[in-house]
């Protein structure tokens, strides 16, 4: 039984118990003057079970969405988790995947700036990508706005010796640690190009199955 | 803790929407239980804390 089981089973235990004792003041009135039993379990439904179900649920907010199956959930990254999982596709996100260079939780490893402590900027976007998912409000091929830190890469990559012995990342290093310059300038398209993501496009049907 | 009329029918709400995003935690759920569940805790929450600090008030005062 995994952590996901857990959330599930505590979730509606919680979740349950919480009804049910919330059902017994909807459904009568309690007067001012209430016996200390009755405020015990007053007290149980509405601030322990909500704190209980809160935190439960929002396991899902900040540790399931860290793990590929979390993007995998809004369709419109499917192309992305298709072509991670593509053992012949050539893009950096697939060779990294394949090569199991990011042991778990691949599409968050990179894009760490969603994550608890990432910026209040990365919270406003997904916000924002959530809405614009929910009321399809968006367009494909979806495209990133914003501006990647390359500290996404580096926090694994810098100091390596393989990474040391390049001479351009000694002498672009400055601009790399600033992200002036996109690491993807030299180690091309880290997921399917906006022309293969195109509707319509040959690519677009199979980066669109349903990813396994 | 008298008056407790809306509060225990947003916790029930919250509750449901919590309940279904843990299940199945998507998009929508997501939504629905940031933007609803979340708010509906809170409010029955304060609710039930304002009103039972008012009546122990009136109780100490009487």
């Amino acid at each position: 039984m995994d952590t996901f089981d857990l959330v599930r089973i505590a979730g509606t235990l919680i979740c349950l118990t919480g009804i049910v004792l919330c059902w017994r003041f909807a459904r009568t009135r309690v007067g001012a003057v209430a016996a200390p039993r009755l405020k015990a379990v007053a007290l149980a439904g509405f601030v322990a079970a909500p704190l209980g179900a809160l935190a439960v649920a929002n396991y899902h907010t900040f540790e399931g969405t860290h793990a590929v199956d979390g993007c995998a959930r809004c369709h419109v990254m499917w192309p992305m988790v298709n072509d991670l999982k593509d053992p012949a596709s050539d893009s950096l996100a697939a060779r990294h995947y394949r090569q199991a260079w990011i042991s778990t939780n691949e599409c968050y490893g990179c894009h760490a700036d969603y994550g608890w402590r990432g910026s209040l900027k990365a919270k406003m976007d997904g916000f924002r990508h959530l809405s614009r998912y929910t009321t399809g409000t968006y367009q494909e091929p979806i495209v990133f706005r914003g501006h990647f830190n390359n500290g996404n890469c580096l926090k694994c990559h810098a100091g390596t010796p393989p990474f040391e012995q390049v001479s351009s990342h000694r002498l672009a290093a400055r601009v790399l640690s600033e992200s002036a310059m996109s690491c993807l300038n030299c180690h091309g398209d880290a997921h399917p190009t906006r022309a293969q993501r195109t509707p319509g496009s040959s690519a677009y049907a199979h980066l669109m199955e349903k990813p396994r | 803790m008298s008056d407790l009329r809306w509060e225990p029918w947003a916790a029930i709400i919250a509750f449901l929407i919590a309940w279904g995003y843990t299940l199945s935690p998507g998009p929508y759920w997501m939504v629905a239980f940031t933007f609803v569940a979340q708010p509906l805790f809170l409010m029955a929450m304060a609710g039930f804390i304002i009103k039972e600090r008012r009546d122990l008030s009136g109780r100490r005062s009487s």
